[in-house]
């Protein structure tokens, strides 16, 4: 793995305009907007998307066929794109509450720390939910055939969460009250479910791409 | 080292299967026309794709070699490599990364030797420096087996001869084994011990080089000659203009009994060809 490791953040390196204009937009978001968390939400998702990108350097021109004579498993290869992408979702994230916080510094606009990094760890949770649903659609249709899955994919997502909270609101429960309680009572305790339901789904969704990747013929 | 047994895929209206053997310490050539099922038996040693069959390496199953394991075999392809995005020098620490036996020192000499710039990008590469760089990173891990599919495609006759000695370079010792495909018959004619022809998706004859040059020729033959020779040692004929052409393992015996009958050395691309083209 730590070859693979080494071989996407070399790729990456190609990738550096990419994140300077990420930043740049995510700078403008933080100095027009009285709140970080879009600009922060705008700059670890978008980020976590490298890996992706990662997926279809390896595609290009057959590359895949070659990886796969090298030392590795096909296990091996699909887990070292979910720790890739906990790697930059974390690096992004943590890059992102620290120059939200510089900049309310610089503007002077008081906004309590706590939410900083609690904006920064939800933002780190939800990039690796985009990843769950995005790294199986690439690994089973490709970058190209991928995009336009990708796309349904997440509007299907979307959907889905909101037919959820109205079917709960139907049983008589209000979502958004029953999370604002379980932070209230313990901040720590909502966070830590949160984030526990975000790392059991990321696996889940590394057990489905290995399962794809070993059926692909190469 | 490497054994094929029954290994079969099909393809739509194209079946695969194939059971061949690499001897270790041996070049074994892997001889077919374009579509005859080279690359397929090679995806298929490299579980690339799924088959039926047993494939076995060093009496190891190779679907369930270990990635320790896999470091004894070194692959290159004839469509695919590492990314055209990346450089010589990001290469190399990701084979230190995976090969225990990967020198990067080494490495960046046989770079050096070849003229293969560390800093360039290999799309930017021409066909012979990417065929280069493929080789060479399948020789670089001290693996045990080669699997080279058609190494020298597409190259000219001064960078096709550079590879070739380096293969004879790393064979030298007798440890190595090496599989080996083309359909440039000619460059493997001095290289390889023993060689399979593939036509087809299936095997149709498998001869030992020296038997190969020594023993089978290609003898010409009129209309009448065709109709009065003992055909026991003919594995293949066809018609021409003057009479027939026909092909034997056994031309001594022929050139003994029927000395009235021309007979050529021939070389292997016309075997192939008899072997496709010609009637049994």
């Amino acid at each position: 793995m730590r070859g693979l490791l080494i071989k996407d953040f070399r790729l990456l390196m190609n990738q550096k305009k990419f994140l300077f204009v990420v930043l740049g937009f995510g700078f403008l978001f933080l100095f027009s907007n009285d709140t970080p968390e879009g600009a922060m939400g705008y700059i670890t998702i978008l980020s976590a998307m490298l890996v992706l990108t990662t997926m279809s350097y390896d595609e290009f021109e057959r590359g895949m066929s070659f990886l796969m004579t090298l030392p590795i498993t096909k296990a091996t290869y699909v887990w070292e794109k979910y720790v890739l992408g906990v790697c930059i979702s974390a690096i992004m994230s943590m890059v992102s509450t620290l120059v939200a916080m510089i900049v309310f510094q610089v503007r002077k606009i008081p906004y309590p720390m706590f939410s900083f990094i609690y904006s920064g760890i939800l933002f780190f949770g939800l990039s690796l939910l985009f990843l769950t649903i995005m790294i199986p659609v690439q690994m089973k249709y490709g970058s190209e055939k991928g995009k336009f899955v990708k796309m349904i994919a997440m509007i299907i997502v979307v959907l889905l969460g909101f037919g959820i909270v109205k079917l709960l609101e139907l049983a008589g429960v209000n979502v958004v009250e029953m999370l604002a309680s379980l932070m209230s009572s313990s901040v720590v305790l909502g966070f830590s479910i949160i984030c526990l339901v975000c790392v059991a789904f990321y696996i889940l969704s590394g057990f489905v791409s290995h399962r794809m990747l070993e059926k692909k013929e190469l | 080292m490497l054994t094929l047994q029954n290994v079969k895929k099909t393809y739509g209206e194209f079946e695969l299967n194939v059971s061949l053997q690499v001897q270790e310490g041996q070049i074994t050539g892997l001889i077919g026309t374009n579509g005859a099922g080279k690359s397929s038996t090679f995806k298929a040693i490299l579980g690339l794709i799924h088959t039926e069959g047993a494939i076995t390496f060093d009496n190891r199953d190779i679907k369930k070699l270990t990635a320790k394991e896999k470091q004894e075999i070194g692959a290159q392809l004839s469509e695919s490599g590492f990314s055209g995005y990346f450089k010589i020098r990001d290469i190399i620490p990701v084979m230190s990364a995976m090969y225990d036996a990967f020198s990067a020192e080494e490495f960046k000499q046989k770079c050096k030797q070849f003229k293969l710039p560390l800093y360039k990008e290999i799309k930017d590469f021409s066909t012979g420096m990417k065929a280069k760089l493929k080789v060479l990173l399948a020789l670089s891990h001290d693996a045990k087996l080669l699997i080279l599919d058609e190494p020298t495609a597409g190259l000219d006759i001064i960078a096709r001869e550079e590879i070739l000695d380096m293969l004879r370079s790393y064979v030298e010792d007798g440890s190595r084994s090496v599989l080996i495909s083309s359909h440039i018959s000619a460059d493997l004619e001095g290289l390889c011990d023993d060689f399979y022809f593939i036509d087809d998706g299936k095997i149709i004859m498998h001869e030992e080089t020296d038997v190969l040059l020594s023993n089978y020729g290609l003898m010409k033959m009129t209309k009448e000659q065709f109709e009065t020779v003992d055909k026991e040692y003919i594995l293949r004929f066809r018609k021409e203009s003057f009479g027939y052409t026909a092909l034997t393992d056994q031309k001594a015996f022929y050139a003994e009994n029927y000395p009235g009958i021309a007979i050529e050395k021939g070389n292997i691309d016309e075997f192939i060809l008899m072997m496709v083209k010609g009637e049994k």
